[in-house]
């Protein structure tokens, strides 16, 4: 298995980096054009919340593999100021205000695993992964 | 250490109980399950667990015979077999997803089953005829047998624990499957029982094809690893009724039986297989052309065809709940422009941009949709003109927040219903009339600066 690809996140271009690494490791693990764009939406959210909230952080992606299926699996870190409300962080709506929102509901929307830990004022991990339909 | 000794005890179990019916030869059965038990754990868990195999095989038979130098003799075989499977398995059949496609089976069943079994039968053989174990004479027969059991032992226990240990369900079982999954076990012991039992004892009438209507449920309603689990079942209580003499492999000298019987299952094992793997291929490929049939290729979102389906189910939902719903048609500006500068690459990504800003901006209800070349649409329940554009305004936010180059612009129009239409034709006509003005007021903008 390849070595998981450590990404700094902390300007909107690192979002684009993000993204595109995860359009790439998703293309090269044999994910249709479709399912790459779906990685890439999620990613885009997640990286953009740390930009957005954290200012700073990481995101972690790698190929994982479990049962004979591949997955691509994101990790986002940050020790930014973590979210208060996470049930109300994870609402799926426009109810919050700015146009982007928190991105996590769309992200877990995305994905087929999704996890998110927040501690205020230690930070917030999310951990999500997408498995390869069956060939 | 804990995965060594439990698999090594559950090989030690699968040997002791095929020794049981060794009748021509005290180390020699027709009914061999570790030959499959190792073949499942190489493939699942690599050669890496070859020591708890060796050591469960030689414990085995040096409690049987108490030779220590044929028992060690049998056990190098019968690890070898499972290695030299394995490595065939990988190589040629796909591994742990050999039991998907026919080709593979096939390749499984001459590789695996019928030529490394070899290699277990001739050493094994060789190490009772030079302990003294077995005459040089009887040595062929008693191959046979040998080969017969290991083969049967790959095709009947391998699937089942290949296909319940390696593969992962695609989606959880429903209440109404669970109990389906039941009622066909029930049937399933029940028919085994009818073939095999001597439900007329002094007739051994040869009704074994009443077997097949089961695997064929198996294999249609549910998937290849039902099917491997019906197969191991229906072993199970042929073997058990055939030993006590009744049904239709019976009425021979008991190693006879047993031999005719494991060919039968050999063969209704691996027929099933296929079966199984063909119905699962099918049933994918009708998956994979439905997804096609309302998908964008590219981009993964509703195409035309599915955006008008969400549309009707939308009118027919708010004409009933009299809440309203809103279509919003987005347009990327300039894809022309991007192709002949950038190339049709830059055009193809450019509209995956706009998709993923799309996907992360909609709800789980919303549907994202790409129906002509640079033309998308959000289709939003119970959401008003606002919201609307709310949702809007989050789709252009990405796409400006984006460093992504070259940079991307789109234009929006927004029509609810009722208010701007009450049909498919007349949302969408509402929705583009909208667009275009957006559009021109830009251009009537741009053109002044």
């Amino acid at each position: 298995m390849s070595e998981p690809l450590r990404l700094p996140i902390a300007a909107d271009v690192d979002v684009v980096e993000a993204r595109q690494r995860g359009r790439a490791l998703a293309a090269d693990a044999g994910f249709s054009s479709a399912e790459q764009t779906v990685i890439a939406a999620a990613i885009s959210e997640i990286a953009r919340n740390i930009v957005m909230y954290a200012k700073q952080g990481e995101i972690i992606l790698s190929l994982v593999q479990s049962g004979g299926r591949q997955g691509v699996a994101v990790v986002a870190i940050d020790e930014g100021p973590g979210i208060p409300d996470l049930k109300r962080a994870m609402q799926d709506g426009y109810s919050t205000g700015d146009g982007v929102g928190t991105g996590l509901p769309g992200a877990k929307r995305l994905m087929d695993e999704f996890e998110v830990e927040s501690v205020v004022g230690r930070g917030t991990t999310v951990k999500m992964t997408k498995w390869r339909r069956a060939v | 250490m804990t995965l060594l000794v439990g698999l090594a005890a559950v090989y030690y179990l699968g040997a002791k109980l095929g020794l049981r019916f060794a009748y021509i030869n005290s180390s020699v059965t027709t009914i061999w399950p570790p030959t499959g038990i190792a073949l499942a754990a190489f493939v699942l868990l690599g050669s890496r667990v070859w020591p708890a195999i060796f050591g469960a095989a030689f414990l085995a038979n040096l409690t049987t015979t108490g030779a220590v130098w044929s028992s060690l003799g049998i056990a190098i075989g019968n690890t070898t077999e499972g290695l030299l499977g394995t490595y065939l398995v990988n190589k040629f059949a796909q591994g742990g997803h050999v039991f998907g496609r026919v080709r593979d089976i096939m390749r499984f069943t001459a590789l695996a089953a019928l030529f490394s079994t070899t290699v277990s039968a001739s050493i094994g053989i060789t190490s009772l005829a030079l302990g003294g174990l077995l005459s040089w004479q009887d040595a062929p027969r008693v191959w046979l047998t040998w080969w017969l059991g290991d083969a049967v032992g790959d095709i009947v226990i391998a699937p089942a624990l290949i296909l319940w240990v390696g593969v992962k369900p695609a989606v959880a079982w429903t209440r109404r499957r669970f109990v389906e999954a039941i009622v066909l076990a029930l049937i399933t012991l029940l028919v085994s029982y009818g073939i095999f039992g001597g439900v007329f004892p002094t007739r051994h009438y040869p009704l074994t094809v009443l077997l097949w209507p089961v695997m064929l449920w198996a294999a249609f309603r549910f998937s290849p690893r039902e099917s491997a689990t019906a197969m191991l079942l229906v072993s199970f209580i042929a073997i058990w009724r055939t030993l006590g003499g009744v049904g239709p492999f019976s009425g021979y000298a008991p190693n006879e039986s047993l031999v005719l019987l494991q060919v039968w299952s050999g063969f209704t094992a691996i027929t099933s297989l296929v079966v199984a793997a063909v119905v699962a291929a099918r049933r994918e490929i009708q998956g994979t052309w439905r997804e096609l049939a309302v998908t964008d290729p590219l981009t993964g979102l509703a195409n035309h065809a599915q955006l008008v389906n969400a549309l009707e189910t939308e009118i027919r939902r708010s004409g009933r709940s009299g809440q309203p719903f809103a279509v919003v048609l987005l347009d990327l500006d300039g894809l022309k422009k991007i192709n002949d500068r950038h190339g049709h690459l830059a055009g193809s990504l450019a509209i995956r941009r706009v998709a993923e800003s799309l996907l992360g901006s909609c709800r789980a209800t919303d549907t994202a949709a790409r129906f002509g070349g640079d033309e998308f649409a959000l289709v939003l329940p119970g959401t008003g003109e606002v919201g609307a554009w709310h949702a809007a305004r989050g789709v252009v936010d990405r796409l400006e927040t984006d460093a992504e180059k070259p940079s991307l612009s789109i234009s929006m129009g927004v029509a609810t219903y009722p208010g701007d239409g009450d049909t498919v034709e007349a949302l969408l006509n509402a929705a583009d009339i909208a667009l275009y003005e957006t559009k021109g007021r830009r251009k009537r903008r741009a053109a002044r600066v």
